[in-house]
């Protein structure tokens, strides 16, 4: 696995909870990121989105007035936002099956499990640098392809109708691992 | 056999900037995991402090709840709180609240009228996570009461989806 310098990361972190947002910042400072930005909602995220550049979003999914997820999809759209690619990471207290699937729906690349641990942190930054997953766009969805597994040498017959017809079809991965 | 389908459905894979970007030989920071946990231990007592206050917060929102059980702002307060406690509990130093925070928030949002209707069952939950915070249990009875508050939970999500 390779070696990351996160002094060169610039990650934006959203939560209307300032204690959680310390939090992962305190964690994050450890790891050596040193430009760390933070939001308190889901609003104040675009604007910061639109005026920095963002490598990684870690976001809160309860917020008002703009939740994580409205938040994902707003980014995703790509209308409003400079970057639909951006990789967002959903830390949330929500962590039930249905719940990741809504997430995944929206465009979460990777979904964090409260409570926060620097493991659990660190093994998701390495694997948003180190082992993105592609995009997909279909009708319905665009967003981090929800099935990690490499599609472009598959050759068997299409399954995916559209984004609703995948749901079915989900190979759960590392984010059944945080439901559990 | 599956059905194919007409509809084009396009794989980006975007350069990979980050890896670019970040990849080194040797990483500045040696062990960042032992860097963060160590950053952690530091500011315990403030993590400590910050919990605290949300389970002050989670007391006052559930009795904000129970005044008005069907009022769904007073409801989704209380959850916003159990999911905060939920994210601070273990730093803060209390683990066991954790497990009930858990089973709380499973009351919460599972299903419609569920907490409306179990109004007692909540209270149970809030009570216990007081109680950890007053040390009041021991870990072991900490753990039997969270299975027991658990499993009840669990009983009536079931009943009720």
């Amino acid at each position: 696995m390779d070696a990351y310098d996160f002094s060169r990361l610039t990650v934006l972190v959203v939560d209307d909870n300032c204690h959680m947002r310390q939090l992962v910042r305190k964690i994050l400072y450890a790891f050596g990121c040193r430009t760390i930005h933070d939001a308190a909602d889901g609003t104040q995220a675009i604007t910061m989105l639109q005026t920095h550049q963002i490598d990684i979003l870690i976001a809160d999914w309860m917020m008002k007035p703009m939740d994580g997820i409205e938040l994902t999809k707003i980014i995703r759209k790509g209308e409003v936002v400079p970057n639909p690619y951006v990789p967002v990471i959903m830390l949330t207290a929500h962590t039930t099956m249905q719940n990741i699937l809504v997430a995944r729906e929206a465009g979460v690349t990777e979904y964090l499990a409260k409570p926060l641990t620097p493991r659990s942190l660190l093994t998701r930054l390495q694997m948003v640098i180190g082992n993105p997953r592609p995009f997909v766009r279909t009708a319905q969805f665009f967003g981090p392809d929800r099935r990690r597994k490499d599609s472009s040498f598959y050759t068997g017959p299409e399954r995916r109708e559209d984004a609703e017809s995948t749901k079915d079809t989900f190979e759960l991965d590392d984010m059944e691992e945080d439901a559990a | 056999m599956a059905k194919q389908v007409q509809k084009p459905i396009e794989f980006i894979t975007p350069p990979n900037v980050l890896r670019a970007k970040l990849a080194t030989k040797t990483a500045p920071i040696k062990n960042p995991l032992a860097a963060a946990n160590r950053a952690l231990a530091d500011m315990s007592s403030e993590c400590t402090k910050w919990v605290d206050e949300e389970i002050d917060r989670l007391h006052e929102r559930r009795q904000a709840f129970v005044a008005k059980p069907e009022d769904a702002n007073a409801l989704e307060d209380l959850t916003h709180t159990a999911m905060d406690v939920k994210g601070l509990a273990g730093p803060g130093g209390y683990p066991d609240a954790d497990a009930f925070a858990v089973s709380l928030i499973a009351l919460l949002t599972s299903a419609d009228k569920l907490a409306a209707n179990n109004i007692e069952l909540v209270e149970a939950h809030v009570d216990a996570i007081r109680a950890t915070r007053e040390k009041a249990y021991s870990a072991k009875v900490a753990g039997a009461l969270a299975a027991e508050l658990s499993a009840r939970t669990a009983e009536l999500v079931n009943e009720a989806t």
